[in-house]
């Protein structure tokens, strides 16, 4: 849920640095991304869980946990827009034949607006550890930053049309170990 | 003497089901219509009917005693009853009175030439005899086992004067009902019982209505009845039925003592007669007679019951609210409006509902889902640009549905809308204030306007002159910024019309600010609120009348951003239809109260996949307050 980038910044910039220093008889190894999820909270929660990582691509789920009744889920992901570009959001395999819309859209660099949600009348999603929607980036660079969501701005609606009440989002960071 | 018929919903009915419009030409129902002044050449002073009848075959001898005044000359009077019956000899003291008869649309139209005629001021007593077998091919009268009713323009004749003011030319008539059938049958009448006797194998009842104009008429029923009296309310009450059909007698009695209650806190005082009638007509009778309210008695079909018993109810609360709505208070501008009519028992029978039935919900929220239904009957079905009080009688819509979506739908959308921004406390005082302004006195849409504008202490006068006196469909777009502690709220689309509303303001905390403004032409509305705005919206409330959305077109709530929340709100009303009659509908005309225009984009009145893809191309547009 924090952000770091000024302080991870510079270590990424002496990382690359020791790439010259051929010398040594036991060469540090060379800083690579990875990606860390904050802490999964307890209860109805929305988390994000890495799902594939390479040089140029970052993919991340969207897992719900303790869901139930769930008919959409409405979220906005903030992220450093130099680190990552975002590519496409797909629904996740938990709606299984349910019709569904996945929607993302990035008009305001670094802000990810996105939505999955079942469309028509349905059932909801229930489950625990389900994966709603999956997320894909590009990577600019190899540089980190924090994934987080906008708290204020995301949230689950049932079946009934209500916004689910005590939901808590935790993202992640992408950093250089 | 010319006749005009005018096609058009009778006064203080319930409204129509949406099925039995469908595919019918209007009944050809005759008028009652009035003028301001309500006299032109005649007024009708008192009205005293005598008939001696046999209920079951509609043998029937009559006579009426009409006294008339004269305001201007007279030389003519005319009767209209039903096309069985046949006028007798007529006389006035003084006159000599030619009695003529035509048939007329299953009527018989009687026409009294009075000679000499009647000099200005000048007032007499003209009586007429009449009988025959009632044929009933109008509204007018049933004949029948078990039950059997007689109303004006049948065995009770109407009134027309020779300026062709029928019915309610007989403002202010005092009438007196004395009816005689075979002993053993249960007679109930509109208006005071005086009097009743057994003689000869004959019963007589005597009912009287004071002299004050109303739309309601009298009505007579006749049959074996039973009753079901009402307690713990403010005056007598019976439930009356037939006795072979009992049904729903105990229901009803049960809801009219939440009823009456309801309506004497309405009108901030009982209903004074010495009796409330209430009669439940039988299964069936949807398209003999479903219901009317005259003076002291209130009837309702059981066929209002067979889809939801809940709307039975309501329906039974809004033809009881017409004992104020429309018998004792009956605004004079009847020939061109149904508002203060139709309009407050919709009104009124929504606001049961919404307390006496749905106290557990929210009243905002109940409310904002039951106007939302005006608001798709209107938009999809009915026509904004026709004014609730129209220019001319001719005016009026002919076809059912537009008649009721203009005498009932609109007109009660109207009312809540002002309730909305004077808040609910001033209109209630104002609609206590307007029963006894105008209870059994002269009252039309202006002395309305004038008492809002005093309980209010606004001006209305431009919001009465552009859906009131005109009309059209309002459709604000609403917008908004904040800069230095500044709101600023646009409401754009409704060119130069005054537009009172109440905002609600939710802040980025979640708090709800509620906000009266009101809106100048596209002058926008400036608000001191430091705090982070979130969204700006019309209470749903005023929905049924005000057509809101967002400036920023597939915003759904009025954040100014097209986002998750919007989307979901919209998929889930994919496939769904503006239509009446859906399944699981709620409402009046059951329809889906889920259903938001503001996601059907092509306005085509359903949800689809269309609407949605047009909702996913704005998606992510981010302009509005707090991120
Ligand atoms: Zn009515």
């Amino acid at each position: 849920m924090t952000r770091w980038p000024f302080l991870l910044l510079p270590l990424a910039v002496a990382g690359c640095s020791s790439d010259d220093d051929g010398g040594s008889s036991k060469p540090k190894p060379e800083p690579t991304l990875a990606f860390e999820a904050d802490p999964k909270p307890p209860g109805v929660a929305l988390t994000l869980r890495q799902k594939e990582l390479t040089q140029d691509r970052l993919v991340l789920e969207l897992v719900g946990s303790a869901v139930q009744d769930l008919y959409g889920v409405a979220f906005r992901l903030s992220y450093d827009s130099a680190a990552l570009s975002f590519t496409k959001l797909d629904a996740g395999p938990a709606w299984g034949g349910t019709p569904v819309i996945a929607l993302g859209a990035v008009k305001t660099p670094g802000l990810l607006v996105g939505a999955v949600s079942a469309k028509g009348k349905q059932s909801g999603v229930d489950g625990n550890e389900v994966v709603l929607g999956v997320v894909t980036f590009v990577l600019n660079q190899q540089k980190p930053t924090a994934i987080d969501f906008v708290v204020q701005r995301s949230a689950f609606v049932d079946v009934t049309g209500k916004a689910v009440t005590g939901v808590a989002f935790a993202g992640g960071d992408l950093v250089l170990r | 003497m010319g006749l005009a018929l005018i096609s058009g919903m009778a006064a203080a009915t319930p409204i129509p089901r949406y099925e039995d419009l469908l595919g019918k030409p209007p009944k050809p129902a005759l008028p009652k219509p009035l003028s301001a002044p309500p006299w032109v050449s005649t007024k009708v002073l008192a009205i005293d009917t005598q008939l001696d009848v046999t209920p079951e075959t509609g043998v029937l001898t009559g006579q009426v005693a009409l006294k008339i005044e004269a305001v201007a000359t007279v030389t003519q009077v005319s009767l209209l009853i039903d096309g069985g019956l046949k006028p007798a000899q007529a006389t006035a003291p003084g006159k000599t009175v030619n009695v003529s008869s035509q048939a007329y649309q299953g009527y018989t139209l009687v026409t009294l030439d009075v000679s000499p005629p009647l000099a200005v001021g000048e007032s007499v007593s003209v009586t007429v005899g009449y009988s025959g077998t009632l044929e009933c091919k109008t509204e007018g009268c049933h004949a029948g086992k078990p039950l059997a009713f007689l109303s004006e323009n049948g065995a009770i004749p109407g009134v027309y004067d020779q300026d062709n003011l029928g019915g309610y030319n007989a403002w202010g008539a005092s009438r007196a009902l004395t009816v005689s059938v075979p002993e053993g049958t249960d007679v109930v009448a509109s208006g005071d019982r005086v009097a009743k006797s057994t003689a000869a194998g004959k019963t007589t009842t005597q009912w009287v209505i004071p002299g004050y104009h109303s739309y309601g008429g009298n009505v007579v029923m006749m049959g074996q009845l039973a009753s079901k009296p009402v307690g713990g309310v403010s005056l007598p009450t019976e439930v009356f039925t037939t006795s072979a059909g009992p049904s729903y007698a105990g229901e009803m009695a049960g809801w009219m003592q939440q009823i009456v209650p309801f309506l004497d806190d309405q009108a901030g005082q009982k209903l004074p007669y010495p009796e409330l009638k209430v009669f439940k007509l039988p299964l069936g009778w949807l398209n003999i007679f479903r219901g009317t309210a005259g003076h002291g008695l209130t009837l309702l079909s059981e066929d209002y019951a067979t889809g939801n018993v809940h709307y039975f109810e309501e329906t039974l609360a809004h033809e009881n609210a017409h004992q104020w709505w429309g018998v004792l208070v009956s605004p004079t501008d009847i020939q061109t409006t149904r508002w203060l009519v139709e309009g407050l028992a919709t009104f009124s029978q929504i606001d049961y509902a919404a307390k006496v039935q749905n106290p557990k919900v929210s009243r905002d929220e109940y409310l904002a889902r039951r106007y939302r239904e005006h608001w798709l009957l209107v938009k999809y079905r009915g026509d904004p640009t026709l004014p609730l009080v129209v220019g001319s009688s001719s005016a009026i819509p002919t076809d059912s549905v537009q008649n009721t979506l203009w005498a009932y739908i609109r007109s009660s959308a109207l009312l809540e809308y002002l309730r909305v921004v004077i808040g609910d406390a001033k209109f209630a005082t104002l609609l206590r204030g307007w029963a006894k302004a105008c209870s059994q006195k002269l009252c039309d849409t202006a002395d309305f306007l004038t008492l809002l504008e005093q309980e209010s202490g606004e001006e209305f006068d431009a919001v009465f002159a552009q859906w009131v006196w005109a009309g059209a469909a309002v459709e604000p777009s609403i917008g908004f910024t904040q800069a230095g502690g500044q709101l600023r709220i646009t409401a754009a689309g409704v060119g130069s019309a005054t537009l009172p509303l109440e905002l609600w303001i939710t802040l980025a905390d979640g708090t709800l600010k509620k906000q009266r403004v009101r809106f100048e032409g596209s002058k926008p509305v400036e608000i001191d609120e430091p705090a982070a705005v979130r969204s700006v919206r019309p209470n749903p409330r005023q929905e049924g009348m005000i057509w809101s959305r967002s400036v920023v077109p597939s915003d759904v709530d009025f954040d100014a951003e097209v986002d998750g929340l919007d989307v979901i709100h919209c998929a889930r009303l994919r496939g769904k239809s503006a239509d009446p009659s859906q399944p699981e509908g709620e409402g009046i005309w059951s329809s889906d109260l889920d259903f938001d225009p503001r996601c059907d984009a092509d306005h085509d009145g359903t949800i689809t996949d269309t609407d949605l893809a047009t909702q996913a191309q704005a998606f992510g547009t981010l302009t509005g307050g707090a991120k």
